[in-house]
This record gives structure tokens, C-alpha cells and sequence, in this order.
């Protein structure tokens, strides 16, 4: 009701201020005691600062110390001049998604940090957000869309799932992303601080390249910016022209990235299995270099997925995944109950009791031990009334 | 003056939308007669939803019982999934969690507090609890209890603040589940 009451508000103003011009900004100024220059810029970052108030206290805002600070830090060594202005803070969300607040505060959403595979390339993305922040480029486009695209930016919002608000400025920067100047300047900008803090920018590239595939690839149908190809296919495009001659960093720091973020990547993987975005798992599983980013067992993960998907021949690359993932970790108990349960349904009993059976023995105080359970009594049932079938 | 003749014609027009009733103490049966259920007396049910059962003691957002049926091929529309008699009852569950995540920034971080097999109606179905935070940081806790029978889906739940609310009701929807009876 919020979000709708909003919107409309939203709508109404901006077709109020219908004819106005954006005009060119200078970026911040006073690095962490940059403050507001006008009443209109002071009103868009209190109305930031509820934002992240809200994000706070509904908790949706990771509570992971360690993992905070890391990304804390790259922020810093792109923008240390900012250092105590800019927040950065992780989303419990999956989509491919990141924007910053006006008032500098940066969200990265867990779907994006589970798809970087090195700090270099956390640290395009932070510097492209960290860009939007200090040349203030909320503030500049809450101009433009008066001017512009007002209404069906305020319709957009009423069914889209941002994160609970209809703040205009998260409409801005999280929806439909800027316009594409104030974009490829942030490629540029962010780009600079890239190079200058010491890291890779040859990653730059490859991360969107590898997320627009994902998202051709699964079918991701997401209004967030990053999850739309045009837009990562400009960052792939702009990216890949200002690193073409670029060397390697001189003295690259240790990156411990992708052991960092073992378990965050982890767990968004099992959080996209549970909401059922089976073509975004398999996107992304079937990508060799990345399963090793994985523990042994990925593929009973890979075979949920196809289990969700239920195309013609998923059924048997399904079993033939679990399979794979006993074979990798043989006391993975989710495989077991996952192959049992197929190995019910397909009457093959004998089969199924033994895999339940090993679930059970390796599954102590399991939320899920009631269903194996019961699937195991059927399974010893039907046997006993000689069902058994393949 | 002209804002008390718009609040009246407001109140009017609402009051027209929706009307409601007191619960009996004797069972009632969907308009459809696919089942039938006890409610809880002297409760609230709001009649002007003929798809749903909807009752309230307090007001919808303190507690509140809902009963749904939907045809398996619209069981979740949010994640575009069927429902069928082929699924295990713990498959079930798992879509309609999906089918809760996808239904609502609020509910997307969800956290699952039980999920077991249960008897619905007399056939094997699933009982979830679940908690989320609003926007406010106020947790609410619901019951979710789905079956499937003759191509279609039930969902009987319950949904009321995890501050006091929730524990002084939930026998009152347990009592209404244990009496629900399909046809």
C-alpha cells in the first residue's frame, strides 16, 4: 500500500515537474565531510537515510562482520578520500544487483557477490557504485526523470520488487539504472579508481561478460539493472575498451576472495534453490570453472535444479547428478533423501530404502527427518505388498 | 465541509466493498462443497470473498485463518510451477515456500521454523511455520497447511504477529484444521 501510495505521489510530481532540466554537476566535494549543497539534495539523502534505516531494522541487511569489513575495504582503497562517508552493506537478496543511496551508502545484493570470482572484481562494480555516489548522480537524475520518463518510471515501480520502498531515488538507481551518460561515466570514473588502487582491471570485463551469459542463459527476467543485458552488455562494451592495453597490476596484493566468500556463495546457491530459480542454477553450474568455486558436492545442488525444471530428460540428469554428488562426498546426506525420494516415486524400493536408510544415519536432528521417514515406511510398505517396480 | 461529504462518500464506497459476518459454532462448507470446516465462534469472516475463507477476531493484520483452493495447473502462479498428484508431499512444501519468497519482498528472507508431514482433510499433506520481519522490524509468524486432492490444491493458514498474538491463537486455527474435512 506504501509502495503503491508512493508511486502515485511519485507519479504525480514529476508530471508537476514536467519541462525542468538536469543540470550538470560538479562531484562531491570535502571527501568524508562531504555534505548536501542545496535543500533539494539535503531532502534526497534524508529520504536516503530512511532507506537504510528501513533496510536495517526489517533485517534484510547481512549480519556478517567479517564479510562487511572485506567489502568495507575495497570501498576504501578505491575511495579513500571517502573513507567514514561511504557504507558499504550486503543485501539478503539474490538478484544480480547492486546501487548506492545518495547519501553513500552502497548495497551489494548476495546474488552478485556469489558470482565474483576475484577482489578485482568486486572492485569494478564497487568503483562503478562508488562513482554514482560522489558525482551525484542521484541527485542529478532525480532532475532528469521530472523532465522525462516520469510517469512510467512511477508506474514501474508499483510492481516491482525492489527492496519494500518506492523511494524515488531507488527507483533511480536500482530499477532502471541512469541514464546511459551518467552510466558510461561511471565506467570511466570507476575505472580510474580501479587502476589506481592497485587492482587487475583486465577482470573488469570479464565479470560482465560472464554475468550478461548468465543472464541470456537463464532467462533472468529482473527489472534490477544488472540483470538486464543491455545494460550489462554497455558495461562489457565500455569496460573492455578502456582495459585493452592495460597491463597487469606491478605487485598484486593476496586475493582471498573466493575463500572469503565461500560460504555467502553457498548459501545464495541453496537460497536460489529455494525459490525455485532453477534455470539461473543450472546458468550458472554449468560454467566448469565456476563449480570449482563449490564444494565436492555441487551437483546434488545442480540436480535439485533440474528436479525444479522438469524439462524433457532433466528427470534422468537429475539422479545422474545426485549420483555424482554421493559419489564426490559420499556422507552428503541431501543426496541421499533427494535420490531415495526419486527412487520412490519410480518404485524402485530396494533402491530407495537404502538411500533413505543412509539419510537418516547420516542426518541427525535434520528439519526434514519426518518426510524421510514416511517416504522410508512407504518405500518398506510397497515392498512388502511386492510393488516394486523398475 | 467538502472534505467531511468526501471522507462519508469514501466510507460509503468502502463499506460497499466488503461486508462481514460472525462465525457460528457449527461447521460450514465451501460454496462449492469441496469441504467443509469448523471456524472458530463469534469470529469475524469477511463474506464478500466467495474464493477464500477469511476470518479475524481482532482485525486481519493481528490474526487472521484463511482456507484456499485453487486448481493444481494455478497452485503457484508467482513461480510459474504446477502442482500434481506425482509430488511428494515434502515437494510440495517446497514450492509452496518458493511460491511465499516470490510473493513479497517481505517474505523473500523467510525463515522456515518447522516443516513436517501432516494429515490434512485425511490425506498426506505438509505443515510449514514460517517467521518474517516487515519493514518495521515486527515479526510475524505464519502456518501453512497444503494438500492435494481430485486436481486441486488446499491451503489452509494462519497468520498473526509472533508477539503475543500468534501463541494466544494457534490452538484456535489447530482446532479449525483438525475439523476440516474435504469431500
Amino acid at each position: 500500500m506504501r509502495r503503491w501510495a508512493a508511486a502515485l505521489l511519485f507519479g504525480a510530481a514529476a508530471l508537476c515537474g514536467a519541462g525542468a532540466r538536469a543540470q550538470p554537476l560538479p562531484p562531491l566535494a570535502g571527501g568524508a565531510a562531504a555534505a548536501p549543497a542545496s535543500d533539494d539534495e539535503r531532502r534526497i539523502w534524508a529520504e536516503a537515510d530512511e532507506v537504510a534505516a528501513m533496510l536495517a531494522r526489517s533485517g534484510r541487511v547481512l549480519d556478517d562482520p567479517a564479510l562487511t569489513a572485506y567489502v568495507q575495504r575495497v570501498a576504501d582503497r578505491l575511495f579513500p578520500e571517502f573513507k567514514g562517508r561511504i557504507h558499504v552493506h550486503i543485501l539478503k537478496a539474490q538478484s544480480l544487483n547492486a546501487f548506492a543511496l545518495p547519501n553513500g551508502d552502497i548495497y551489494l545484493h548476495e546474488g552478485i557477490l556469489a558470482r565474483f570470482r576475484n577482489e578485482s572484481q568486486l572492485a569494478a562494480l564497487l568503483g562503478h557504485e562508488g562513482t554514482h555516489f560522489v558525482d551525484r548522480h542521484s541527485f542529478q537524475s532525480s532532475e532528469n526523470v521530472k523532465s522525462t520518463t516520469a510517469l512510467g518510471t512511477a508506474l514501474a515501480v508499483v510492481g516491482v520488487p525492489v527492496v519494500g520502498l518506492a523511494a524515488n531515488l531507488l527507483v533511480v538507481s536500482s530499477v532502471t539504472g541512469y541514464s546511459r551518460e551518467l552510466e558510461a561515466q561511471a565506467d570511466a570514473e570507476g575505472y580510474k579508481r580501479l587502476v589506481a588502487a592497485g587492482y587487475d582491471p583486465r577482470e573488469a570485463p570479464k565479470l560482465f561478460k560472464m554475468m550478461m551469459d548468465e543472464v541470456k542463459a537463464s532467462g533472468i527476467d529482473e527489472p534490477f539493472f544488472f540483470s538486464t543485458h543491455p545494460a550489462l552488455k554497455d558495461r562489457y562494451d565500455n569496460y573492455l575498451r578502456l582495459s585493452k592495453d592495460a597491463p597487469p597490476p606491478k605487485d598484486p596484493a593476496p586475493d582471498r576472495y573466493l575463500e572469503t566468500f565461500a560460504g555467502l556463495r553457498l548459501a545464495s546457491l541453496k537460497a536460489e534453490i529455494s525459490m525455485a530459480r532453477c534455470k539461473q542454477v543450472i546458468a550458472l553450474l554449468k560454467e566448469p570453472e565456476r563449480r570449482g568455486d563449490y564444494p565436492p558436492y555441487v551437483d546434488y545442488y545442480l540436480g535439485e535444479a533440474y528436479r525444479q525444471r522438469g524439462d524433457k530428460g532433466d528427470a534422468e540428469r537429475m539422479k545422474a547428478a545426485y549420483r555424482k554428488a554421493i559419489a564426490a562426498a559420499p556422507d552428503f546426506a541431501p543426496a541421499h533423501r533427494a535420490l531415495g525420494m526419486q527412487l520412490l516415486k519410480a518404485g524402485a524400493y530396494d533402491a530407495a530404502i537404502r538411500e533413505l536408510e543412509t539419510y537418516l544415519s547420516l542426518a541427525q536432528g535434520t528439519q526434514d527427518r519426518a518426510y524421510a521417514q514416511m517416504y522410508l515406511e512407504e518405500a518398506r510398505k510397497r515392498k512388502d505388498q511386492g510393488k516394486e517396480g523398475k | 465541509m467538502r472534505r467531511l461529504i468526501g471522507l462519508l462518500a469514501l466510507a460509503a464506497l468502502l463499506g460497499g466493498c466488503a461486508t462481514y459476518a460472525l462465525t457460528g459454532s457449527g461447521p460450514v462448507s465451501a460454496e462449492d462443497k469441496s469441504y467443509s470446516v469448523t471456524l472458530p465462534p463469534n469470529w469475524v469472516r469477511l463474506t464478500s470473498d466467495s474464493k477464500r475463507v477469511i476470518v479475524t477476531r481482532d482485525g486481519f493484520g493481528l490474526q487472521r485463518i484463511m482456507i484456499t483452493r485453487a486448481e493444481a495447473k494455478d497452485a503457484f502462479p508467482k513461480i510459474k510451477k504446477q502442482a500434481d498428484d506425482k509430488l511428494l508431499a515434502s515437494e510440495l512444501a517446497e514450492l509452496q515456500i518458493a511460491e511465499l519468497k516470490a510473493s513479497g519482498s517481505q517474505l523473500a528472507n523467510l525463515s522456515v521454523l518447522e516443516n513436517v508431514p501432516a494429515r490434512i482433510g485425511g490425506r498426506v499433506g505438509f505443515r510449514l511455520r514460517i517467521r518474517f520481519l516487515n519493514d518495521d522490524g515486527l515479526a510475524f509468524d505464519q502456518v501453512w497447511c497444503g494438500v492435494l486432492d481430485k486436481g486441486h490444491y488446499y491451503l489452509i493458514s494462519f497468520h498473526a504477529p509472533e508477539l503475543y498474538y500468534f501463541d494466544k491463537y494457534l490452538p484456535d486455527f489447530d482446532r479449525t484444521l483438525a475439523s476440516f474435512k474435504l469431500s
